[in-house]
């Protein structure tokens, strides 16, 4: 056998640090587009980025690359390299722009909208998620509003065929009954788990409901707070405290805190008679008796709400957004269009049936086909698109809140005082000189 | 004056040489340092300097300097005292029990017996997982309803919970997977100083009637002590800096009970985008895991 001489060693090893600095130092080559959004490098959408990639190269004579990041990864990377110009085309979440906005990243769309041959189709709701400073900032592709998941045959056991009842008190009653004579079973259950964004959207629903608009409006020198304690007291204290104590809790203590998993993933598995969810709830078919249940048992109807409160709801819309320095935007904007094209949604749909289950565009169907899912249309239509402020103390605040709440640290209305407080005082603006 | 000319050349090759090989030296560390400068030195000195500047994230140019705000900050905030807590919590029962426990192990693993080699390879599993996939394990073991962990205790009648949810039992369930992860480090490093223990040491003291406690003892715990310590003082290190056991499994919750300074010094810079407050917070870290490395390298110069 040949022996590697330490010069050799040397050398390979030089050759592989070179490699290395290079692939640190960029990705691709300069003539390369580039594409971050999260299933960006899933198997399940390897057709559909090809597509991608096939059409902006016919159009623009460029080829795309397209990388997957997950969602807290991505906002990182784009905040601190973004100003570099990578990547040309952005993928994210309805909080991202804001963000993306005050840090200088993203270009604004709005004398580019004669570029998308497709945008006069868009819900006016949709664009309007991505409208602030006068300036739109980001295509939408798809989206979603909370609504309430059911199961229909353990409702109709207790008279209720036509879905849970619309008052909350009557609602968690009703839950509460469920889970007090079902051992193997909570009557309704909520993401509570600190960090899980899913939390704060839950909350933020039932707060819309109050404030019928967004939780933060600008009037005219900065962000207001358009909720009080009472409101938050409400929440606070007719669904959140019922969730674990009272007379009739609705949940086992063991779900306090639960992430998501144990949300979606525990109602397809008839752990949950009713839960807050979005139309992918459809997507989860592992098992038979997961399909069973999205098939046969499952039905969506607004969410409960107190007898002042309107039928508002947590908007997700999701973004496809231009870095503003890119070296070529005018090749950026032809993948923002074809990625945001009602032919790009119909190909999503056939991949992922939720992403289009409420479609953001008039021209794209809803794969929504059974008339048991079709709350989550009137959901959408009722949702409000979270302000772009800067999220953190915010969302700090309102998990503070929620554990206080659920572990019985603190009574309702010493949480809904703390949370206004907390909430009041959050330092929202993201843009630094808006002082 | 032919000597003093001899010795005069003699000084000079003498100079020459000498300053021929310290430029030569000089020369040879320069490359090292500076990339040291550049990826160490350079971001440590703007850290400090961030921690008494007001700095957004989203506008990292922009800096005000505030000078002791942040620190004054600090010192008025609860959750960084529960993160300082927790930490120090987290580091000090994770590091004991992975030496214990490690030292258990590598007495077990020294023993001559059939099968302890692959029994020796087996130990190292638990190291070598990513640290992802040991908080997945643990967070589907304590799922509520179907996790292993419940269907057990439900079988016996005993109480079931989303351990990682409940206030007591977070903390320990974050320091089990430490231990979980490092402990079998911790045996095949005492285990590899244990090998160099001469066998004639052993032979003696037998031969002296003493007992397997007593070797133990006065022989295998002295020889073991210096790679002990350099393995305790590193994983002291390496668990209070950890971020990713903590972030994955709970975020720092319930009710805080598991907030750490790495995960509150991450909410601090990339949620709340308060990096001048944040750096203020990693600035503290730095001097209590600084006074950790000059014991370090203290040990190390022991002999």
């Amino acid at each position: 056998m040949r022996e590697i001489s330490k010069r050799e060693l040397l050398r390979a090893g030089g050759a592989a640090a070179a490699a290395s600095v290079a692939g640190c130092l960029g990705s691709g080559g300069d003539d390369q587009l580039t594409f971050w959004w999260i299933d960006g490098d899933s198997d399940d959408y390897e057709d559909h980025n090809e597509w991608l990639a096939e059409t902006v190269e016919s159009e623009t004579d460029r080829e795309l690359e397209i990388t997957g990041y997950a969602y807290s990864d991505l906002r990182q990377n784009v905040l601190t390299g973004g100003r570099q110009g990578t990547p040309d085309v952005i993928e994210g979440v309805i909080e991202h722009p804001g963000d993306y906005v005050a840090a200088d990243i993203i270009e604004p769309l709005t004398d580019r909208t004669d570029e998308i041959p497709h945008f006069d189709g868009f819900h006016e709701s949709a664009l309007d998620a991505f409208r602030f400073q006068d300036e739109l900032w980001a295509l939408p592709y798809t989206g979603n509003g909370r609504a309430l998941v059911y199961n229909k045959e353990v409702l109709a056991e207790y008279g209720y065929e036509d879905g849970p009842p619309e008052d909350i008190d009557e609602f968690m009653e009703l839950a509460g009954t469920i889970n007090e004579d079902r051992d193997d079973m909570n009557g309704f259950h909520l993401t509570t788990e600190r960090g899980e964004v899913r939390a704060t959207q839950e909350f933020l629903s039932h707060v819309y409901q109050h404030t019928d608009g967004s939780l933060y409006e600008w009037d005219g020198d900065g962000w207001a707070l358009q909720a009080d304690s009472d409101a938050f007291e409400a929440i606070l204290g007719d669904i959140y405290y019922r969730l674990f104590h009272g007379d009739q809790p609705t949940a086992g203590s063991e779900y306090q805190s639960a992430g998501w998993e144990t949300n979606d993933v525990g109602f397809t598995e008839g752990e949950h008679a009713m839960i807050h969810c979005g139309p992918w709830i459809e997507g989860f078919r592992d098992t038979d008796a997961q399909v069973e249940m999205v098939e046969e048992n499952a039905a969506v109807s607004l969410l409960p709400k107190h007898a002042d409160a309107s039928d508002a709801t947590y908007m997700e819309v999701k973004p496809v957004m231009l870095n503003a320095h890119s070296d070529d935007l005018d090749s950026g904007m032809a993948v923002a269009s074809a990625w945001s094209s009602p032919e790009a949604l119909e190909r999503m749909a056939e991949i992922n049936p939720g992403a289009v289950a409420t479609p953001v565009h008039e021209d794209v169907e809803s794969t929504l086909e059974d008339e048991d899912y079709t709350a989550f249309v009137d959901a959408f239509e009722n949702g409000v698109a979270p302000a772009p402020i800067a999220w953190g103390s915010v969302r700090e605040g309102i998990y503070d809140a929620i554990e206080n709440v659920i572990f019985d640290e603190q009574t309702p209305a010493e949480a809904a005082d703390e949370l206004e407080r907390a909430l009041e005082a959050a330092d929202v603006d993201l843009d630094p000189d808006a002082e | 004056m032919a000597v003093s000319t001899d010795r005069l050349s003699s000084y000079r090759k003498q100079f020459v040489s000498l300053s021929t090989e310290t430029w030569l030296g000089w020369g040879l560390l320069l490359p090292a340092g500076l990339l040291m400068g550049v990826i160490i030195l350079y971001p440590i000195v703007d850290g400090v300097l961030t921690s008494f500047q007001m700095r957004s994230f989203l506008r990292p140019e922009a800096r005000e300097f505030v000078f002791m705000s942040n620190y004054r900050m600090l010192v008025q905030d609860g959750v960084f005292w529960t993160a300082l807590w927790n930490s120090a919590v987290l580091t000090g029962v994770s590091v004991a029990l992975q030496f214990l426990l490690g030292l258990g192990l590598a007495l077990l693993l020294k023993q001559k017996v059939p099968g302890i080699t692959i029994f020796r390879s087996i130990t190292m599993v638990t190291w070598v997982l990513p640290v992802i996939v040991i908080v997945i394990v643990f967070n589907w073991l304590v799922q509520p309803g179907y996790g292993l962990v419940n269907l057990v205790l439900a079988e016996f009648g005993l109480p079931t919970d989303y351990w990682f949810s409940n206030t007591t039992w977070a903390l320990p369930l974050i320091v089990l997977m430490h231990v979980w992860k490092n402990a079998p480090f911790f045996a095949i490093a005492l285990f590899a100083s244990m090998q160099s223990i001469p066998d004639e040491l052993y032979e003696a003291a037998r031969m002296d009637g003493a007992s397997a406690v007593q070797q133990f003892r006065y022989i295998t715990l002295p020889n073991i002590s210096y790679v002990a310590m350099i393995m305790i003082v590193l994983h002291v290190l390496y668990t209070f800096n950890n971020f990713d056991f903590v972030w994955l499994s709970t975020g720092g919750g319930p009710l805080r009970a598991t907030e750490v300074l790495p995960t509150y010094v991450y909410k601090q810079a990339f949620d709340q985008y308060l990096l001048g407050y944040a750096a203020s917070i990693g600035v503290v870290m730095l001097i209590i895991m600084m006074t950790f490395t000059v014991v370090y390298v203290k040990l190390e110069d022991l002999d």
